[in-house]
């Protein structure tokens, strides 16, 4: 009967493959995850199966909780919200909650409030990434926060509350007819302008630049909490793609984080909840198997850090770590129970609940040799073709000069196909700096 | 415990797997839609063509668009287009288009461009994309999964008691974006000469045309003085020697400009050493007056 319905199981559900692990002293085929927990031995290992399944699952007592499976450890982001105040309004747009290790975002609720903090009223508004909130009273403060939702409505990511104050849409300044340009400046004075302010976090005495529309604009250092300020005025009302991103301590750049926002004019538009995923670097490149590698970086001060490494195969490894008081965070990789190949580690941090994205990670190789990273200078990276330690509209105009021109020199041909096309410029824009 | 190993492990709901295997990434989308779909010869509808990625962060596109041939197109609108950087402008006369987005697109539909078309013979047909390409903001360039869905349009005769439709024209009163110029040179290119480059936006009525011009002496004039050429980025600049004043002016399709100045490189130096010589004439210049005042009071030799 017991095997009838082990067969009937398995005929409905669908199984899942283990695979072989190995180490220098034994090889683990096959394991099977039972229901109870067990111990194997031989002379030269011990293998224990844990009283866990594959699902998650959680077990109390008094004195303990026990939570089992690798889905306890999923990742998501928070949404960073936009906020622009209008007549009787407030408009709210976020970045997509991006999501892995078990689960995925399938909509959004906002949530609103008249007090700072709460407590919300919150409204499905489905899977999209703005919304109005209309109906609300001119010169009152509102308060929203925009929450991510798996399959089942679960609220799995929330962002940094976001204000808005309505008012009653401002007497627009008259404009002068068009007409043709003067020389020395602009031909017309420009409408009556909106504000941008952005705010976040990113590491103690970080340099963080704002880009508009993809170019440089404004720049300002974090607080030795990591928390900065910046503040964009005179912007004509429209939507801009606003791009944040900061440079540590020790030089490393972040990853950047993309924000589209719209201004309106006599109007402060604020992006709340920016946090920076942290910056990575790997002490070694490659490491002989057995030798430690040692993954640091900085974050916000205190900030939780998520190590994240993946390799051949089904080959990962997986850490916590707390930054300092100086942002700082560091992790050394046991490369003993790792396969020989090739890794990518990634990493992200927490903060009051609020999650950065992953980073983009570093690479190293376990093999049979050891070496050291070389010193990174900040103009090393690819794609700087006039070596001005940018990536910016002047690399830009190089690779438009050679697109598609027969013969191009090795350098600006960044996919080595012999040829600047369409996936060179794809490279270029992933390393812009502005 | 052999058979537990042959039956191998259960799965119940969650998503373990998406652990280790591969996940299914759902593709981007350009979505073309006509307003109207139907219209008469004479009439102009609008033609957009949006992107949508929500599963995934892209960071480059392009393709040809495709234009029933009983339809012309009138103007093209890119003001408010997702795309920052165009390395190939969709114009009426072409239909290729390529651009790229720093900082990568990951979102519901965002405006690529679109166009004005009017009916110029009866006809029904579809309006779309060919050779789309959307490519993937990892430092790869790989190629994302792309789903064009076209849109149907349907011109009929027209009514010579009617009078045609026709688009309104963006109202555009506004320049457009402030932007800076920059100076460089790089093997290879332009046979090694100094070049500008330069890039902006309009919102409303997009970017028409670049022009540049430069100019040699103490003060730029006003602009109608000025030799203007149109240009594209990179361009060459004629003095090499950076003595002149390089001028760039944007203008949108609604005839708006702004105008960018960078001021000649070389004239810094000399301004610098302009001004040690003025401050050298000038010391010696006083000293000269006050020792020939000092030579005037002072008491007459006496001489016998």
């Amino acid at each position: 009967m017991a095997v009838a319905l082990l067969l009937g199981s398995a005929l409905v559900v669908r199984p899942l493959l283990a695979t072989d692990y190995t180490s220098n002293s034994f090889i683990l085929r096959d394991p099977v995850i039972v229901v109870e927990g067990g111990r194997a031995t031989s002379t030269s290992f011990e293998y224990f199966s844990s009283t866990s399944q594959t699902d998650i699952g959680e077990s109390t007592s008094t004195t303990f909780i026990q939570r089992a499976g690798f889905l306890y450890f999923p990742v998501v982001t928070s949404p960073v919200v936009t906020a622009t105040a209008g007549n009787a309004q407030v408009a709210l747009t976020w970045t997509a909650a991006s999501a892995s290790l078990g689960w995925t975002v399938s909509g959004y609720e906002v949530g609103q409030s008249t007090t700072s903090g709460g407590t919300y009223s919150y409204t499905n508004v489905g899977a999209v990434t703005s919304s109005t909130q209309s109906g609300l009273t001119n010169g009152t403060a509102y308060y929203f926060v925009v929450r991510g939702l798996d399959a089942f409505s679960n609220a799995i990511a929330t962002s940094t509350e976001a204000t808005g104050t309505p008012a009653a849409t401002p007497t627009p300044t008259p404009t002068p007819t068009p007409g043709g340009g003067t020389g020395g400046g602009a031909s017309l004075p420009r409408p009556a302008a909106g504000t941008i302010s952005a705010s976040g976090t990113a590491y103690p005495g970080a340099l963080v630049q704002l880009l508009k529309d993809g170019q440089f604009t404004v720049t300002t250092i974090a607080a030795t909490d990591g928390t900065f300020t910046l503040r964009l005025a005179n912007l004509t009302p429209a939507t801009y793609r606003f791009i944040i991103s900061a440079t540590d301590s020790d030089g490393r750049r972040s990853d950047p984080m993309t924000v589209a926002a719209t201004v309106t004019a006599n109007t402060t538009t604020t992006i709340v909840g920016i946090l920076l995923a942290p910056t990575i670097g790997t002490d070694k490149v490659e490491v002989r198997r057995g030798e430690a590698v040692v993954v640091s970086g900085q974050s916000a001060p205190g900030a939780n850090v998520a190590i994240l490494g993946d390799g051949p195969g089904d080959a990962e490894f997986f850490a916590t770590q707390a930054a300092g008081a100086d942002g700082r965070y560091r992790y050394e990789v046991d490369t003993g129970q790792l396969v020989l190949g090739g890794y990518r580690v990634r990493s992200r941090a927490t903060v009051d609940g609020v999650n950065s994205p992953l980073n983009r990670g570093e690479r190293f190789t376990v093999g049979e040799r050891t070496v050291i990273t070389p010193p990174q200078r900040s103009c090393d990276g690819p794609a700087d073709f006039n070596h001005d330690c940018r990536v910016n509209i002047i690399d830009f105009s190089i690779l438009v000069y050679w697109f598609y021109r027969p013969n191009p020199l090795s350098s600006v041909d960044l996919s080595s196909d012999g040829r600047v096309d369409l996936t060179d410029f794809s490279i270029l824009i992933y390393h812009w700096t502005g | 415990m052999n058979l537990v190993k042959t039956i191998m492990v259960a799965r119940w709901g969650a998503v373990v797997g998406a652990v280790f295997a591969a996940s299914v990434v759902s593709a981007a989308t350009i979505t073309v839609e006509v307003t109207p779909p139907s219209l008469r010869v004479g009439d102009q509808a609008i033609v957009s063509f949006q992107l949508e990625s929500t599963q995934e962060e892209v960071n480059a596109v392009a393709g040809t668009v495709v234009i029933p041939p009983f339809l012309a197109v009138r103007e093209v609108r890119d003001g408010g287009s997702v795309m920052n950087f165009w390395i190939r402008r969709l114009t009426t006369d072409g239909s290729a288009f390529s651009g790229v987005i720093p900082g990568g697109f990951q979102g519901e539909r965002a405006e690529l461009f679109s166009l004005v078309v009017e009916g110029v013979i009866e006809g029904r047909g579809d309006l779309g994309v060919n050779d789309g390409q959307v490519l993937r903001n990892d430092g790869s360039g790989t190629v994302a999964p792309l789903v064009v869905r076209p849109a149907s349009v349907t011109v009929a005769h027209a009514v010579p008691a009617v009078a045609p439709a026709v688009v309104p024209v963006v109202p555009d009163a506004t320049p457009p974006e402030p932007f800076a110029l920059q100076l460089g040179r790089a093997p290879g290119v332009l046979d090694g000469r100094w070049f500008v480059v330069f890039a902006t936006q309009d919102k409303d009525s997009g970017i028409a045309r670049y022009e540049v011009a430069e100019w040699r002496g103490s003060r730029l004039p006003p602009a109608k003085q000025l030799t203007w050429r149109l240009a594209e980025s990179p361009y060459p600049i004629s003095d090499q020697a950076r003595r002149s004043y390089v001028v760039v002016r944007a203008t949108d399709r609604a005839g708006n400009t702004w105008v960018s100045v960078l001021p000649p490189v070389a004239a810094m130096k000399y301004k610098f050493w302009l001004i040690w010589a003025i401050l050298a004439v000038g010391i010696v210049a006083i000293a000269l007056i006050a020792w020939r005042r000092s030579r005037r009071s002072a008491p007459p030799s006496v001489h016998g």
